[in-house]
């Protein structure tokens, strides 16, 4: 067995095995020895005091067959760890809880990484602050310079750890890659990965976190390193591949929006839960021309289908499967593999960037760092993403803090569907009243709501801003705006955004339908008699539940549920346009506007009551930007030019969960089919898709023998998951999507 | 009279190259005892229960007019709060089928594919599939038929000039076989086949392999019969899905 296999079989072993993942309990334990130690410090001080005890002192775990340094530590925890782990969940008061320093959500410059190295940055760092006579400031970017110091002496630690299990070209590597700018594509994927695992393993909860453009970022290094024979392209391939490995042997075990945490298999037994990483792939340059090479195919080639993570995400210019075929074909064939894959819509994303008032030059490298949402790159911050205003102290009065306590909105209180219904009630007795009415009614509490948002957000950032070096996080270690500054990037990025998600889409769009065609188009129904129905559940109004479900939906591309889902989205894409961008001058603030729903369309829909889309009580929403479960009758085609309505410059988010049977894709004719068939829907303005491609059958033989299908994975919403570990709500939800 | 259809199954890819639109005429004129769309056998619209989905809450009883002899309104079907009820046959205009078809271009475009007549046997209404076919070979769109090709060698004469490929079956070489299995004999199957070689039309012939029948040396010898003729030849699985729509049709009869 080669090298490269073992590792291979490691992942698939940890992914299916799901051992304990013990680098937590290190890491509480230390934090527990060490919880006096910095008492009364600020916290840039403490932070930085922690994760340099925490990275001086954990274990560096190797294995000789190791090519990238870093792993988490993974054997069984003794019964006094194991209390300790328990209390720490399930205790609120437990003393081994420590501060979590952010919550993931993070776009480091990995660019800058790369041109500098650590001592470079340390360089950087020192020369900012000697120019700087702000207390603050300095202690800010003292703070900065001990975490970078950390991290070069736990590189440090692991080479020595190489060297004396002989390993002595990983020693010289890590060793490289602790002091030096990367010079070769070996050193620059091996400091890169240090810095991950420190961010997955000892920093944040749910590390959700963009790994960068690497294919861009690493091309110099691997054409100068083959050039001068240093590597061969297999080398860099079983590089990559181990920096994949690397990637499930530390992600692998939990998972990610689960739905239900008491409910789930892993929850209790991983802290940092398993979260999606982003590595990106593809896309174009300010010119708009594709920007390909041979790393995108080589890191596409790469992708093991049996992992969970990196989450590739390839950005689709347009008509790229006709300038690179190839490159195409590889990439739908792991998709049809159900691979850790998505494709992302170059144009899209940059059109819509645009149409929300960004100059052009700050969103050509835009990232992906959450669950399906891009950033407009290294120089922006989500405003959800911790530490929030308070860990900054700065408020100006006690009502001013608790007016920005609320400043998180995720939507309407009961949900947008609820919106909906409650805009209907208000038309129950009115003869006169129109399709237009209900409309208006409708946009005009979502205007109200984005305002309410804007105006929130913006207060919420105003006070980050007025004491931006009281706090340090670790992504302020990897974005040059905060070494310039001497602050924290989550109060001075350029840009800082929250995101403007109309969950639940499909069920409104089929909502609107429902109501024009029954009540009238069709003149089949009052408003009146169809809340009556709508309110017991349908309950005595079966016949009514059956014209409600039979009226054509999102996804079947009839034409009236088309018309509605175009000027709906439109509209809605328009408002947040207009009234989330109020302070995009001045603060740099806006929102963005996203079909996302992760898996609230399922926690939502549980205590939901009925709707007129003839969607019974407690049954789930839709998700994301997906029509309804049972709506996609007349196939892939008619779902895609249903979803071909949603304007190609509206939104940034709207995850397409695309279920494909697999003995519909068979063979090569299968993939050609499969391949051009994505393309067109890609090429025509479609936003995104992740594609899950399995049988219905095979998941509900997983419900009943979860034992034999532990390598089963499933797209859920921006993410992979195990299908054996997710909720049998989730479960059931995915199998009726498949149906 | 239009003929009726009984499903458009989009996005297939089995009914011919690339990506396609299958319509599905009602009508046909053999009697296979495999049959897959027993729904297509009479060329009129017909009601089918999935008894196993009905749960007998009298809603169909009671909105229905025409108690004495049904008319396949499908008024019942509409109100049936389980889905049990379906209503196999809908009528649509040359120009009402061409816009769904036309809806799915840039996937024939892209894959090679386009729509496929198919049914029961289209061939049975040749000046409706040739209008049809007309105006989507005019668009550029592929066309293909799908028939078992036991029709007057006149109706293929109609539609032939706007068709690029007949997916023609041969469900046995053997006339007496044939007609055991089909209730026809395939003389006319044979000739008309004859025939469509000696065109510029593409033909693959496809012969479903149903066990009992033609599962032996009969498909042995179709396959030689077609690769004497340099004919493309495809099997197809057998599998039981018409069970259920038979059972649901005949729950009505």
């Amino acid at each position: 067995m080669n090298r490269m296999q073992k590792n291979i079989n490691e992942v698939v072993s940890v992914l299916t095995e799901r051992p304990i993942h013990a680098a937590d309990v290190e890491r509480i334990l230390i934090a527990y020895d060490i919880r006096e130690d910095y008492i009364g410090s600020s916290q840039p001080a403490r932070f930085a005091g922690y994760l340099s005890s925490i990275l001086d002192r954990v274990s560096v775990p190797l294995e000789d067959y190791d090519l990238i340094a870093g792993r988490s530590v993974i054997r069984e925890l003794t019964d006094e760890e194991e209390n300790i782990y328990q209390k720490l969940l399930y205790d609120p008061n437990s003393p081994y809880r420590t501060s979590i320093f952010e919550s993931g959500h993070c776009s480091y410059d990995w660019e800058m990484v790369v041109e500098y190295g650590l001592t470079g940055l340390i360089d950087n760092a020192r020369r900012s602050m000697n120019s700087k006579s702000h207390d603050g400031r300095r202690l800010f970017l003292q703070s900065v310079i001990k975490i970078y110091e950390a991290i070069q002496r736990y590189i440090l630690r692991y080479s020595e750890a190489a060297e004396s299990r002989g390993m002595s070209d990983l020693a010289e590597t890590l060793k490289k890659a602790a002091y030096d700018k990367p010079t070769d594509f070996r050193t620059a994927l091996q400091l890169l990965w240090i810095i991950t695992l420190i961010d997955s393993s000892y920093i944040t909860a749910n590390p959700t976190l963009t790994l960068g453009r690497l294919d861009k970022i690493l091309y110099p290094l691997y054409v100068a390193d083959i050039e001068s024979g240093k590597l061969t392209r297999e080398q860099a391939a079983d590089l990559i591949t181990d920096y994949y490995c690397k990637h499930n042997l530390n992600m692998g075990r939990g998972e990610h929006q689960v739905g239900d945490e008491s409910n789930t298999s892993t929850w209790g037994r991983i802290f940092n839960f398993d979260a999606p990483q982003y590595l990106l792939l593809g896309g174009t340059d300010a010119d708009e021309n594709p920007t390909v090479n041979d790393l995108t195919y080589l890191f596409a080639e790469c992708i093991q289908p049996s992992f969970k993570n990196p989450v590739v995400v390839f950005y689709y210019a347009p008509e790229m499967d006709k300038a690179y075929p190839d490159l195409w074909n590889i990439l739908t064939g792991k998709a049809l593999q159900s691979s850790s894959l998505m494709f992302y819509n170059d144009s899209n994303v940059k059109k819509t960037f645009l149409s929300l008032g960004l100059p052009s030059a700050d969103f050509q490298n835009y990232h992906h760092f959450g669950c399906n949402w891009p950033s407009p790159g290294s120089h922006s911050f989500w405003l959800h993403g911790n530490p929030s205003s308070y860990s900054f102290n700065a408020f100006e009065s006690k009502e001013e803090a608790e007016q920005v306590n609320n400043a998180y909105i995720r939507g309407p209180e009961n949900g947008w569907p609820d919106v909906f219904l409650n805009v209907l009630r208000e038309f129950r007795n009115d003869p006169n009243a129109t399709i237009e009415d209900i409309y208006n009614r409708y946009y005009q509490f979502v205007e109200d709501f984005v305002c309410k948002k804007v105006e929130n957000g913006v207060k919420e950032i105003r006070v980050r801003r007025r004491k931006p070096w009281t706090v340090c996080t670790f992504t302020d270690c990897f974005t040059s705006i905060p070494i310039q500054n001497g602050e924290s990037f989550s109060a001075c990025a350029k840009y800082v955004f929250a995101l403007q998600a109309f969950e639940m889409f499909g069920t409104v769009c089929d909502c609107f339908t429902v109501v024009d065609a029954l009540c009238f188009r069709e003149n089949k129904l009052t408003v009146s008699e169809l809340l009556d129905a709508v309110d017991v559940n349908f309950y005595g109004y079966e016949q009514i539940y059956a014209m409600c479900r039979n009226v054509p939906k999102y996804g079947s591309d009839d034409d009236l549920s088309n018309d509605h889902v175009r000027r709906f989205s439109r509209k809605i894409a328009d408002i947040v346009r207009q009234k989330g961008t109020k302070y995009l001058e001045s603060d740099g603030f806006f929102l963005v506007p996203c079909l996302q729903s992760d898996t609230w369309h399922l926690k939502d829909g549980i205590r939901y009551g009925a709707t007129p889309d003839g969607r019974l009580a407690g049954m789930s929403f839709t998700q994301n930007a997906r029509p309804a479960n049972g709506s996609c009758t007349s196939g892939l085609t008619a779902m895609f030019n249903s979803m071909l309505n949603i304007p190609s410059n509206g939104f940034l988010s709207g995850a397409l969960n695309l279920d494909v049977d697999p003995r519909q894709f068979e063979g090569s004719t299968g993939l050609s089919l499969f391949s051009a068939m994505l393309a067109v829907y890609f090429n025509r303005g479609g936003l995104h898709a992740q594609v899950t491609s399995v049988c219905a059958e095979d998941l509900v033989d997983a419900q009943l023998n979860p034992h034999l299908h532990r390598d089963l994975r499933v797209r859920v919403t921006g993410y992979s998951g195990v299908f054996v570990d997710i909720t049998k709500k989730l479960q059931d939800d995915i199998i009726e999507r498949l149906k | 009279m239009n003929p009726l259809v009984f499903d458009i199954n989009r996005a297939s890819t089995v009914d011919g190259p690339g990506i396609r639109t299958t319509v599905f005429f009602k009508g046909c004129n053999m009697n296979c005892f495999w049959c897959h769309n027993p729904e297509s056998k009479s060329s009129g619209s017909q009601l089918g229960l999935f008894l196993e989905k009905c749960t007998g809450c009298g809603f169909c009883k009671k909105i229905c007019e025409h108690k004495d002899k049904c008319i396949h309104c499908g008024s019942c079907v509409e109100i049936c709060p389980a889905e049990a009820r379906k209503l196999y046959g809908k009528s649509y205009s040359v120009d009402e089928l061409y816009r769904i078809i036309l809806s799915d271009k840039d996937y024939y475009f892209a894959t090679g594919g386009g729509v496929t007549f198919s049914g029961g046997e289209c061939m049975l209404y040749p000046e409706f599939i040739a209008e049809l076919a007309k105006k989507c070979s005019d668009s550029g769109i592929s066309v293909a038929v799908d028939t078992a090709g036991n029709v007057p060698w006149g109706h293929f004469e109609k539609v032939i000039e706007y068709v690029d490929c007949f997916l023609y079956d041969i469900k046995a070489l053997d006339s007496d076989l044939h007609k055991s299995g089909t209730g026809v004999g395939n003389a006319l199957i044979l000739e008309n086949l004859g025939k469509l070689i000696s065109t510029d039309r593409s033909v693959i012939v496809r012969t479903p392999v149903i066990p009992g029948f033609n599962d032996g040396e009969e498909i042995e010898r179709i396959s030689r019969y077609c690769s004497d003729r340099g004919l493309k030849h495809e099997l197809l699985k057998y599998h039981k899905i018409g069970e259920s729509k038979k059972a649901a049709i005949e729950a009505l009869l």
